[in-house]
């Protein structure tokens, strides 16, 4: 079963959909992956550059045959391309450039005969210049290698079969079953199960097997261009992976941080593709109305017509600007970290900078998106924006009968509960399930509010706060707070005292401490917040305050700024 | 919970669980209203084992504030009634109009309750409700009055 379901994606998935798990093969055939391109324009056709196991520099080049054969008359075409593979040695820091390397050309499809001929006569012509030798990957090594690292730790039952069929059967064009893939890794990782002791070669192997796994499920996202999904499945198993590093007590490892890089270039990844189709569809846009002053935003997020996504293109126009801005912000982190390349980012800029209508909360599952979007920048607008939120969500409380989506429910179920009435759809259990005059996140947020030192405003935002309470599921453990749900936690229910003291809500602001958050997470405060915009039952007032600290850094506090941070398990 | 008054409480997640037997025959065979007439019952069984746990719940909280009118078994009275109303913090809408409480009775005292309302337009009863509202409307101003950031 196992080998049909591996053999069933790899023959669907074009080059891009399995590049993923083809770096956590290599991991698990003892390579260390140095690079990889994807995103960029070919760097003298190598799309992963790794050293092997002997410490030879490997270059790959990989090609999507998804489904069929890799031809001859198709070799020929990519020749140049494999020439320089070849031929032009790696340049990249910790490899010698004079040191011969191995290529490869991979592809999930099956491989002429005349092909291995050709890349015979190239060799030997190679060998005679005293060049590496050009080497094939085809299916048949692909599957072997993914039902060899991917499968082990699957376990005998059907639970992980049964989650791929499912995804398998999904239509790719909404959001992903976090909790299916959430309880796949959990299986895998080992992460509830407390009879559980990995040794560390385990350790690492169920790091690989587990990543698979997610690439796997992103198989009909990937084919229907659904970045965003992609983007989804990626954060949260590198929260998973985090988690694992906690829970198994083997933090900062090089099979952790191999598998954490992978899942976080293949987020890039999917954010680049976005990137790419947001700069498409303005420059479609602007070509067919050249005599608009101002864009029509709504029509870069219109994708099944008009009247059928006038209710929704707003939440997937926050969506889309929350994975921007978090590229973004990777771009500030310095050299070599900005994803896009300039012409695309510039664009991206301009449209993040151009938009002025209002952001739409749809749920509290909304704001950590919004706050990624607000916090790209550093600028006064940002602590208003905050003020704002705040204000919003407890105006959302009446005490009357009000109530917002809780953090628990996402955008399809949020805007079905608002949009039941007018447009005669079934409501769905939003308002039953969410507790009335209370909030998850509101809390962090006033928090972060406070260190702009905006005393006034925070007193207006003062009483709303004290009639609501203040929710929050607190993870027992770290490692658990990288699960979709668990049972290793606590809600809490906090109601403030009515008389606030300035003093002590400034120290409260003042803490950057994520005692909450497995350290693999903290660490990468990117990559955090990214997880937190999918998962937002997990911004924990902890992790809005760390998050504001290290992204948006407004501190107007009379305690000084704290130079270290997150000291946890 | 974290009370306003900085108690932390803690609150056990309780288990409530109901089931019924059914024939095989019924089960693979029978009338389908068979089936949801059993379905209903444990809708009912659930549902009353969850009223239980909420009751006890403002039992334990009531006793341990002493938040409790205790009427011994006598019949409900206009005053033991504003007895109780004195007892309950009452807020006001935007309008000044106070939000009410639901009050969870048992048939009995429903009755005599609607009989406590055919007295409420007597001219004594009114002035009294309308002081204690007054009363309530100055303790609400006063609370929201608390309800702010100082230092």
């Amino acid at each position: 079963m196992q080998e049909r379901l591996i053999e069933h994606w790899l023959d669907n998935i074009n080059e891009r959909g399995y590049q993923p798990a083809f770096l956590q093969m290599l991991v698990g055939e003892g390579h260390r992956v140095v690079h990889s391109t994807r995103h960029m324009a070919i760097e003298f056709g190598k799309d992963v550059v790794s050293v092997d196991s002997n410490g030879v520099p490997c270059a790959f080049q990989l090609k999507g045959d998804p489904g069929s054969r890799l031809t001859l008359a198709k070799f020929r075409e990519m020749r140049p391309q494999l020439t320089e593979l070849v031929e032009q040695p790696i340049r990249y820091p910790g490899i010698n450039p004079d040191d011969p390397h191995h290529s490869y050309l991979v592809t999930n499809g099956e491989i002429e005969e005349e092909v291995q001929r050709a890349v015979d006569d190239m060799n030997v012509g190679y060998n005679q210049r005293g060049l590496g030798r050009l080497l094939l990957i085809g299916r048949g090594t692909l599957l072997k290698w993914a039902i060899d690292h991917a499968s082990t730790f699957w376990s005998a039952g059907f639970s992980i079969h049964e989650k791929l069929i499912r995804f398998y059967n999904s239509d790719g064009v909404g959001a992903p079953m976090y909790d299916a893939l959430s309880e796949g890794l959990d299986e895998i990782l080992c992460l509830s199960d407390q009879t559980a002791s990995l040794s560390g070669a385990e350790f690492g192997r169920r790091l690989v097997s587990a990543s698979i796994f997610a690439t796997l499920t992103t198989r009909n996202y990937a084919l229907a261009s659904n970045h965003v999904a992609i983007a989804g499945v990626q954060a949260v198993l590198f929260a998973h992976l985090a988690a694992s590093e906690t829970r198994h007590g083997r933090s900062n490892t090089e099979e952790g941080r191999a598998a954490k890089s992978i899942a976080r270039e293949a987020f890039f990844g999917a954010c680049t593709d976005l990137a790419d189709e947001v700069v498409g569809k303005l420059e479609a846009h602007d070509a067919a109305r050249p005599d608009l002053v101002e864009r029509d935003h709504n029509v870069i997020f219109l994708s099944d017509g008009a009247f059928a996504s006038h209710f929704t293109w707003r939440a997937r126009e926050l969506r889309t600007l929350s994975l921007l801005s978090i590229t973004r912000l990777q771009g500030r982190q310095g050299q070599n970290s900005w994803p896009l390349s300039e012409s695309i980012a510039t664009r991206i800029d301009a449209f993040l900078e151009e938009r002025s209508h209002p952001i739409d909360l749809w749920g509290e599952a909304a704001v950590p998106q919004a706050l990624a979007y607000f916090w790209r920048c550093r600028t006064r607008v940002t602590n208003r924006s905050l003020q704002q939120v705040i204000s919003f969500i407890i105006s959302r409380n009446r005490p009357e009968d009000g109530y917002f989506p809780d953090p628990y429910h996402l955008a399809d179920a949020a805007l079905r509960d608002r949009l039941a009435d007018g447009l005669g759809i079934e409501r769905g259990k939003v308002k039953e399930d969410t507790q009335g005059n209370a909030s998850y996140l509101t809390l962090g947020l006033f928090h972060c509010f406070v260190r702009a030192n905006l005393k006034s405003a925070a007193k207006q935002l003062w009483p709303g706060l004290t009639r609501m309470s203040h929710l929050a599921m607190v993870p027992t453990e770290p490692w658990a707070f990288g699960l979709w749900r668990t049972d290793f936690g606590e809600n809490v229910n906090l109601l403030l005292k009515p008389t606030g003291q300035w003093r002590n809500i400034q120290k409260d602001a003042a803490d950057i401490e994520t005692p909450h958050v497995p350290r693999g997470l903290s660490d990468d405060p990117i990559m955090l917040f990214a997880y937190i915009t999918f998962a937002p039952h997990r911004a924990l007032p902890e992790v809005l305050r760390f998050l504001h600290y290290e992204v948006c850094g407004t501190w107007f506090l009379p305690d000084p700024r704290p130079r270290s941070v997150n000291v946890n398990a | 919970m974290h009370r306003e008054s900085g108690e932390v409480e803690d609150v056990e997640i309780q288990k409530i669980e109901a089931g019924v037997e059914l024939p095989t025959n019924t089960l693979l065979y029978g009338p389908l209203d068979d089936l949801l007439k059993s379905f209903r019952e444990i809708g009912r069984e659930l549902g009353a084992q969850q009223e239980m746990i909420m009751f006890d719940t403002f039992e334990q909280a009531t006793s341990k504030t002493g938040n409790v009118v205790n009427d011994k078994g006598s019949p409900l009275t206009t005053d033991l009634f504003f007895q109780v109303l004195e007892t309950i913090e009452i807020d006001f809408d935007g309008n000044g109009s106070p939000r009410m409480p639901t009050m969870v009775v048992n048939p009995a005292m429903a009755e005599q309750i609607a009989r406590l309302q055919q007295e409420s337009d007597r001219p004594d009863v009114k002035a009294r409700y309308d002081a204690l509202m007054r009363k309530k409307k100055m303790e609400w101003r006063a609370r929201e009055a608390d309800r702010t950031l100082v230092g």
